[in-house]
C-alpha cells in the first residue's frame, strides 16, 4: 500500500479515525486519492494540446444516522487531517465513548485488466492512433470538414480507511477515446462523435479500433445529412441492444437509488415487492464487469462491489444503497456509495445497468412494427425522479415502415414515464449488448463513470418529439 | 494563501518555466474556502468545510504547446510539473495561431468591482444554519401537501491570479454565496396509472457576493413552494403547434445556446448554426442583449478574462443584429480578428426587458404552453436543431389551465430567436443572466 503517498501510517490513520469518532457518531471513513490525467487532442489535423493534471487531497467524513459531516484537506500532514477529523465530527452529537479505531488491510476485487493506463503505452504510440483516427476520418469521405481526435487517461489511486476497521487501497485506470467530426454538404452541416473506453489500459485501443471508430463517426454524421425530420406524437419505440440501456439508466436507475427514497422523493418510494415492469424485464445493476465504465473493485466508501438485481420479472425487489441508506433501511450496502473525487461526499450511484435478454428474435420485434421509430445510439438522457418523466436523445434513428426499418431521422427527443415505459415493454429480444459507449452520469453536480447495457426491446408507445 | 500569495506563486510559476526553457508561459493560481450546510426537517443534516488550492500552467515552445494543472501548490512538486509540461510540449504540433494576447490589451489598470464581502466570512455556522431553516420552513408551510427535500447555505471565499510572460499579473479576491431550497408534494394519480409513486418536485435557487444581497428566507420559501404546489395535478398536453412562452429560469437555457452560437471556439470549428452572421439579424428585432462586466458586486463580475485581456461592456445583439464574437486571443487568431477579452465566458448577460407584465402576454394566447423546466441533450448548436422534454402549464384563452408534463418541444434555434414575439417587464435577479420570460411564436409540442 502506498501509504507513504499521503504520508500516513496504520497508527496515523487510526488517530484520524478515533478523532472522528469521538463524538460518539455510527461511523466515519478516510478517503485519499492521488489522481494523475493526461490528455492528447487533435484538432484541424494538428496535435494541438497536450495536458496533465494531478489532484492530490483526503477527506473526512462523519455520519450519524442521516447526518453526515465532510471536510477535506490538500495538505498530506497529519495536522491537517486531524482538523479535517475533527471538522467533520462537529456534525455528531451522541456524545463519543472514546473508543480507539484499529484498521487492518481488507481484501477488494480485481475488476481491472490493466493496472497503470497512464504508462503502459509510449507516447509516440498514443499519437500514432490519434493521427490515424484523423487520416481514415478525412479518407472516408470528402464531405468531411473538422475531425477532432481525443485520448484521454486517468489513473486514480485511492486509499481508504473507516472505523469498522477495514484499510482498503485501489488503483482505478480509466481511458477514453474519441472521435467527432463535422461534414458539410450543399451549406448543410451535420456532427457525430464516437468514442470507446473503459478500466482499461492504452493498449485495448488497437490500429483496428482507431480505423472503425472514425468511420462510425463520419457515417453517423453523414446519415444525418440525409435524414428527414421525425414525426410527432404516440408511437412504438423499438431500441437496439447496447447503447440503448439508457433507458434504464434514466427511467429506473436514477429512481431506484436509495438517497431518492430515503428521502421518499423517488417515484418509486415504498414500493419494494411491487410490480413495476412487464414480466419480461429483470433489471441489473452489476460493478464486476470487468474492463468496463462502470466496474469497481470496491466503492467509494469501502463496501465490496457486487451485481445487484433491481427488478425482478418486472417485480422492485432493492435500490442502490450506499452506506447510510443501507443503515437506514436496516440493510447491507449493495457498494453503490461512490464519488467523484475527495472533494466530494460518497452518495449512491450506478455503476454498469442493464436488462436480461428474452426470448424474441430481434427481426421479429421489428417485423411486428407497422410504424414506429428504431434507435440505434444515444446521445444522453435525464430524468425527474419525482414524477418519473424521463427524455432520451437518440442520434442515430430510423423511422419503421410495414415491418422494415426505412429512412433514418433526426432531432427527435423520446420523452416517457418510467413506470409507464416499463410496463409497456411489450417484446425483449434474445440479443444483448453492452453499450461500447463512454457514458458519464451526473449527479448533484458529481459525474461518475458508467455502463449501460439491453438487448432489442419493444415498447408499446411512447412520445416521440418531432417536428 | 491570500491575494498577495496567490499571485507571487504565478509570477513565480512563469519566471520558472522561463527559466527552464519555455518560450512563452501563462499561469493560474487560486485558493478557495468553501463552506455548506444543509438542513431537512428543521434539522442540519450536512456539513461540508474545505481548503482547496489550483495551479495550471501553459507553456509553449516555437508554438508548440502544453499545460498541467495541479491541486498540489508546493514549489517542489510544482518543479516537476513544469518539467512535464516542457515535456509534453516536445510531441504537440506547431500551432501558428498560438499566441499570448496582445501586450496593449491586458488589463494593466482593472476596475475595482467590489466582489469580495468580509462580512460573509464572519457569519458562523449557526447563522448560515438558522437561515436555511427559515427558507425550508417558508416553503413548507407554503402548502400542507408540501415535503422537504432540504435546504442549503453555501458560501465560497475565494483567491485567483493569473500572470503571463509578457511580465503581466493580477489578482482577485471574491466571495459568493447561495441559497437553496427544495421539496416535493404527492400528485394526483388517476384510477389505472400506474405510476401510483408519483410526485411533483420543485424548488427555488438564489446566489449574491454580498451577504447583504441575501433575499428574504421567507420569499425564498414561498417561490420554492409556488414552484412545487404549481405543477400538482399536471397532465400531458395534446400533440400540435402552439405559442410557447418561456419563464426567466428556462429563457436563461435559451439564451446560453445563442452565446454559445456566437463564441469564437464553436464558430472557427464551424460547428455553429451562426457562422458568417456578424452583423446581420440573429434575432427578432426587439432583442437586445447586453453584456456588462462591470456591474458593482455582480455575479458575473469580472475585470478582465481568463487570459488578463481587459474586459468591456458591450451590446452583442442591438435590436436583434449581431454585433461581436466572443473571442479570446486563439480563436481571434483563427478567425483573423482581435480577442474580445471573452476567454472564458461573458460577464452578467443582461436581456432588455419588455414593456408588458408577463400576465398581459399570456392573455394574448389562446392556447399554448408556459414552460417552467427543460430537460435533455437535444441541442445542436451546429446545426440549430432543438428537441428537448418540458414541463410546464397549459395556457387556454390567456389565463394558466393546468399544469403539464411529459411532452417535448421542437423547433431549431435560427428561426426560434426570430419568432420571439414579446419580452416580459419582469426579470428575475440572482443569476448571471438576467433576462425576462419570453414568447416564441410557434413550436412543436409533442405529447398525447
Amino acid at each position: 500500500m502506498q501509504l507513504e503517498r499521503f504520508s500516513l501510517t496504520p497508527a496515523i490513520i487510526n488517530r484520524i479515525l478515533t478523532v472522528a469518532m469521538s463524538r460518539g457518531a455510527n461511523f466515519a471513513d478516510l478517503y485519499c486519492e492521488y489522481s494523475r490525467y493526461e490528455g492528447l487532442g487533435l484538432e484541424e489535423g494538428i496535435l494541438k494540446s497536450a495536458s496533465a493534471s494531478i489532484e492530490c487531497g483526503a477527506g473526512v467524513r462523519v455520519v450519524e444516522g442521516e447526518k453526515t459531516g465532510y471536510a477535506y484537506t490538500e495538505v498530506m500532514e497529519e495536522s491537517h487531517f486531524q482538523r479535517a477529523a475533527r471538522t467533520a465530527a462537529a456534525i455528531a452529537h451522541q456524545g463519543g465513548d472514546q473508543k480507539a479505531v484499529q484498521v487492518a488491510p481488507f481484501g477488494i476485487g480485481a475488476f481491472y485488466p490493466v493496472p497503470d493506463p497512464v504508462i503502459d503505452e509510449p507516447m509516440p504510440r498514443k499519437i500514432d492512433l490519434i493521427y490515424l483516427a484523423d487520416k481514415t476520418a478525412r479518407a472516408h469521405h470528402s464531405d468531411v470538414k473538422q475531425v477532432s481526435v481525443y485520448l484521454g487517461t486517468a489513473h486514480k489511486l485511492i486509499l481508504m480507511a473507516d472505523s469498522r476497521g477495514r484499510l482498503v487501497q485501489d488503483i482505478q485506470p480509466m481511458i477514453r477515446f474519441t472521435v467527432s467530426v463535422v461534414v458539410e454538404r450543399g451549406g448543410e452541416r451535420q456532427t457525430a462523435m464516437a468514442g470507446d473506453g473503459g478500466r482499461l489500459g492504452a493498449s485495448f485501443l488497437t490500429r483496428d479500433r482507431a480505423i472503425e471508430l472514425s468511420k462510425k463517426a463520419v457515417d453517423e454524421a453523414l446519415l444525418l445529412l440525409d435524414a428527414r425530420p421525425a414525426p410527432s406524437g404516440m408511437w412504438p419505440v423499438i431500441l437496439a441492444p447496447g447503447d440503448s440501456g439508457i433507458l434504464l439508466h434514466e427511467a429506473i436507475g436514477h429512481p431506484l437509488e436509495a438517497d431518492f427514497n430515503r428521502k421518499q422523493s423517488s417515484a418509486y418510494a415504498n414500493r419494494l415487492g411491487e410490480k413495476v415492469a412487464d414480466a419480461q424485464c429483470t433489471i441489473i445493476d452489476d460493478g464486476t464487469i470487468e474492463g468496463d465504465r462502470g466496474a469497481i473493485n470496491i466503492d467509494d466508501e469501502l463496501n465490496p462491489s457486487q451485481k445487484t438485481t433491481l427488478i425482478e420479472q418486472g417485480r422492485l425487489v432493492g435500490y442502490m444503497c450506499d452506506e447510510t441508506s443501507a443503515r437506514f433501511f436496516g440493510v447491507e450496502s449493495t457498494g453503490n456509495g461512490r464519488r467523484e473525487s475527495y472533494r466530494y461526499q460518497p452518495i449512491p450511484r450506478m455503476r454498469t445497468t442493464y436488462m436480461l435478454p428474452g426470448d424474441y428474435d430481434p427481426q421479429e420485434i421489428i417485423a411486428s412494427t407497422e410504424k414506429g421509430l428504431y434507435c440505434k445510439t444515444f446521445k444522453g438522457g435525464q430524468v425527474n425522479i419525482s414524477n418519473g418523466n424521463f427524455t432520451f436523445v437518440p442520434s442515430e434513428a430510423y423511422w419503421i415502415e410495414g415491418g422494415r426499418v426505412s429512412h433514418a431521422v433526426k432531432n427527435c427527443t423520446l420523452i416517457g414515464n418510467g413506470p409507464d415505459a416499463l410496463s409497456e415493454v411489450t417484446m425483449v429480444g434474445n440479443d444483448f449488448a453492452i453499450s461500447s459507449g463512454i457514458w458519464t452520469c451526473g449527479k448533484d453536480g458529481q459525474s461518475a463513470p458508467v455502463g449501460v447495457g439491453l438487448p432489442t426491446i419493444k415498447i408499446r408507445e411512447m412520445t416521440v418529439g418531432g417536428a | 494563501m491570500d491575494q498577495t500569495s496567490v499571485k507571487e506563486l504565478a509570477e513565480w510559476l512563469v519566471e520558472r518555466a522561463k527559466a527552464m526553457g519555455a518560450e512563452t508561459a501563462e499561469a493560474h493560481v487560486n485558493h478557495s474556502r468553501e463552506f455548506e450546510c444543509e438542513v431537512r426537517r428543521g434539522e442540519l443534516e450536512n456539513l461540508v468545510e474545505a481548503e482547496s488550492n489550483g495551479a495550471t500552467l501553459t507553456v509553449s515552445k516555437n508554438k508548440r504547446r502544453a499545460s498541467v494543472q495541479s491541486s498540489d501548490t508546493q514549489r517542489d512538486h510544482l518543479n516537476s510539473l513544469i518539467d512535464k509540461a516542457l515535456f509534453l510540449c516536445a510531441y504537440t504540433d506547431v500551432d501558428e495561431a498560438y499566441s499570448l494576447p496582445p501586450y496593449d490589451r491586458l488589463a494593466f489598470d482593472p476596475p475595482e468591482l467590489d466582489l469580495f464581502d468580509a462580512e460573509f466570512n464572519q457569519w458562523d455556522v449557526t447563522k448560515k444554519q438558522a437561515f436555511a431553516i427559515r427558507c425550508e420552513a417558508a416553503m413548507v408551510s407554503f402548502d400542507p401537501r408540501i415535503q422537504s427535500n432540504g435546504a442549503s447555505f453555501s458560501t465560497t471565499t475565494g483567491y485567483s491570479a493569473m500572470a503571463n510572460s509578457l511580465g503581466f499579473s493580477v489578482a482577485l479576491a471574491t466571495t459568493a454565496g447561495g441559497v437553496h431550497a427544495s421539496g416535493f408534494a404527492a400528485d394526483h394519480v388517476k384510477d389505472g396509472d400506474l405510476n401510483t409513486g408519483r410526485k411533483q418536485a420543485g424548488g427555488w435557487s438564489h446566489q449574491v457576493r454580498f451577504a447583504d444581497q441575501l433575499p428574504d428566507p421567507k420569499e425564498l420559501g414561498r417561490m420554492a413552494g409556488a414552484d412545487i404546489v404549481r405543477l400538482l395535478g399536471s397532465r400531458k398536453p395534446k400533440t400540435g403547434r402552439y405559442p410557447v412562452f418561456f419563464d426567466a429560469t428556462t429563457a436563461r437555457s435559451l439564451w446560453r445556446h445563442l452565446l454559445t452560437a456566437v463564441n469564437g471556439s464553436s464558430l472557427y470549428r464551424r460547428e455553429s448554426f451562426l457562422l458568417d452572421h456578424l452583423n446581420s439579424d440573429v434575432a427578432s428585432s426587439i432583442i437586445t442583449i447586453t453584456d456588462d462586466p462591470f456591474i458593482q458586486r455582480g455575479l458575473a463580475s469580472h475585470p478582465y478574462d481568463d487570459e488578463g485581456v481587459a474586459c468591456r461592456r458591450s451590446e452583442i445583439v442591438s435590436s436583434g443584429t449581431l454585433n461581436t464574437y466572443l473571442l479570446s486571443t486563439y480563436s481571434a487568431n483563427k478567425l483573423g480578428m482581435t480577442t474580445t477579452g471573452h476567454a472564458g465566458g461573458t460577464g452578467n448577460i443582461i436581456i432588455q426587458p419588455g414593456h408588458q407584465s408577463e400576465a398581459e402576454i399570456l392573455r394574448q394566447i389562446d392556447h399554448g404552453v408556459y414552460v417552467t423546466s427543460l430537460s435533455g441533450q437535444g441541442v445542436n448548436i451546429s446545426t440549430g436543431d432543438y428537441s428537448r422534454g418540458a414541463q410546464g402549464l397549459w395556457i387556454e384563452r390567456g389565463e394558466v389551465a393546468y399544469p403539464i408534463m411529459e411532452f417535448t418541444l421542437n423547433g431549431n434555434l435560427r428561426h426560434m430567436f426570430k419568432s420571439i414575439r414579446a419580452l416580459s417587464r419582469e426579470v428575475q435577479p440572482g443569476w448571471t443572466i438576467l433576462t425576462p420570460g419570453i414568447l416564441i411564436d410557434e413550436m412543436a409540442v409533442s405529447g398525447l
